[in-house]
């Protein structure tokens, strides 16, 4: 079996088969039975993970999650928060009109030591698999100065 | 024994019984949310009846361990609670999507997630009553937790995301952050191994 058509099998049970193509696979399933023992195998996988039954959470565990206190961010505190990158970035701006960007192509060197001076760098490159774990982060603290925004 | 313990099918059932416009004059998921956002307690305890159990059935197949399960459901509805519902999917869902990302964190974080378990210490797991209900090979229900503990964390997770919430290709690949491309190739490397390992299932 071709990956082509495995690819096609497994979109068609997902219902991602484009319409265009799902009768001529369906003609093809009519003839193949490897195919179709494929797509029977993976419809019947699907019944089985959806009847599988789950751990349940214990009355303990669940009494816990009600029980805790869910911590809210300070409207103050953020709108603090806001003001203060608000601020940081403003600096970061004036230092690099200040400085013109011929000096920082002339002297790395005191180009980073400027920025040293007005940013805290991190202490690593973000590497690929940390790398979406930061924008999720950085998506979420946008997120929640959005929602305190509104309240 | 834990002989009735419910199923997936049976979660989405119970869900619907309270699913908003047959419920009568309970408030709905993302109002309960958005009130929950502004520390309404009995809101958060609301959303927490209506959700947790299923949340914690997900985060136990992912991350195998009942502590971190219910580490990962608290952190779940800590987000929840802090980020903002935009109503492009169900609050269920879009919880779902929560704690997936929550869960991507907490395996780099601590590194001790179970990576693989063999068929064999699964299934002695399946029927020593701490997730299973025994029985014989052909009609046994197998635990979701036991079988997914056969993936590697990255299988498990296209594989709730597909199978347990529906979610199409595009919004996987929105969900885990990954080209779609990456969606179907561990879906197919998914399946493939679950189709090898339980073949006697299927």
């Amino acid at each position: 079996m071709s990956c082509d058509l495995l690819e096609k099998i497994h979109a068609y049970h997902d219902g991602e088969l484009p319409a265009a193509e799902r009768g001529a696979l369906e003609a093809h399933l009519k003839s193949c039975s490897d195919c179709s023992e494929l797509l029977n195998e993976l419809q019947s996988l699907s019944r089985v993970i959806a009847a599988a039954p789950m751990v349940q959470i214990s009355n303990d565990a669940l009494r816990r999650l009600r029980d805790r206190r869910y911590v809210l961010p300070d409207a103050g505190v953020l709108k603090i928060a806001g003001w203060l990158t608000a601020a940081a970035a403003a600096v970061l701006l004036a230092a690099l009109l200040v400085f013109p960007k011929q000096q920082a192509d002339n002297n790395v060197a005191a180009g980073a030591d400027l920025l040293d001076t007005v940013a805290v760098a991190p202490p690593t490159e973000p590497t690929d698999s940390n790398r979406n774990d930061l924008v999720a982060l950085a998506q979420q603290m946008a997120d929640e100065l959005s929602t305190n925004d509104r309240q | 024994m834990e002989e009735n313990r419910p199923t997936q099918q049976q979660y989405v059932q119970n869900r619907a019984a309270v699913a908003p416009g047959e419920a009568g004059s309970l408030p709905d998921d993302s109002e309960l949310l958005h009130r929950s956002a502004r520390g309404d307690v009995d809101a958060q305890h609301a959303l927490i009846e209506r959700h947790g159990r299923y949340l914690f059935g997900v985060a136990h197949a992912l991350v195998g361990h009942p502590e971190d399960a219910e580490d990962l459901v608290q952190e779940t509805f800590m987000g929840a609670f802090r980020t903002r519902f935009r109503g492009e999917s169900s609050v269920r869902t879009w919880l779902v999507k929560i704690l997936m990302r929550r869960a991507g964190m907490l395996r780099r974080s601590r590194r001790r997630e179970v990576s693989s378990v063999s068929l064999d210490a699964a299934a002695e797991q399946s029927s020593s009553g701490v997730s299973g209900n025994g029985g014989g090979m052909a009609d046994a229900k197998m635990d979701l937790s036991v079988m997914l503990q056969t993936l590697s964390p990255e299988h498990r997770q296209v594989i709730v995301l597909r199978e347990l919430q529906q979610m199409s290709y595009e919004e996987m690949a929105d969900a885990l952050g990954v080209p779609r491309g990456t969606v179907e190739s561990r879906l197919h490397r998914a399946r493939e191994e679950l189709r090898k390992r339980f073949k006697g299932y299927l």
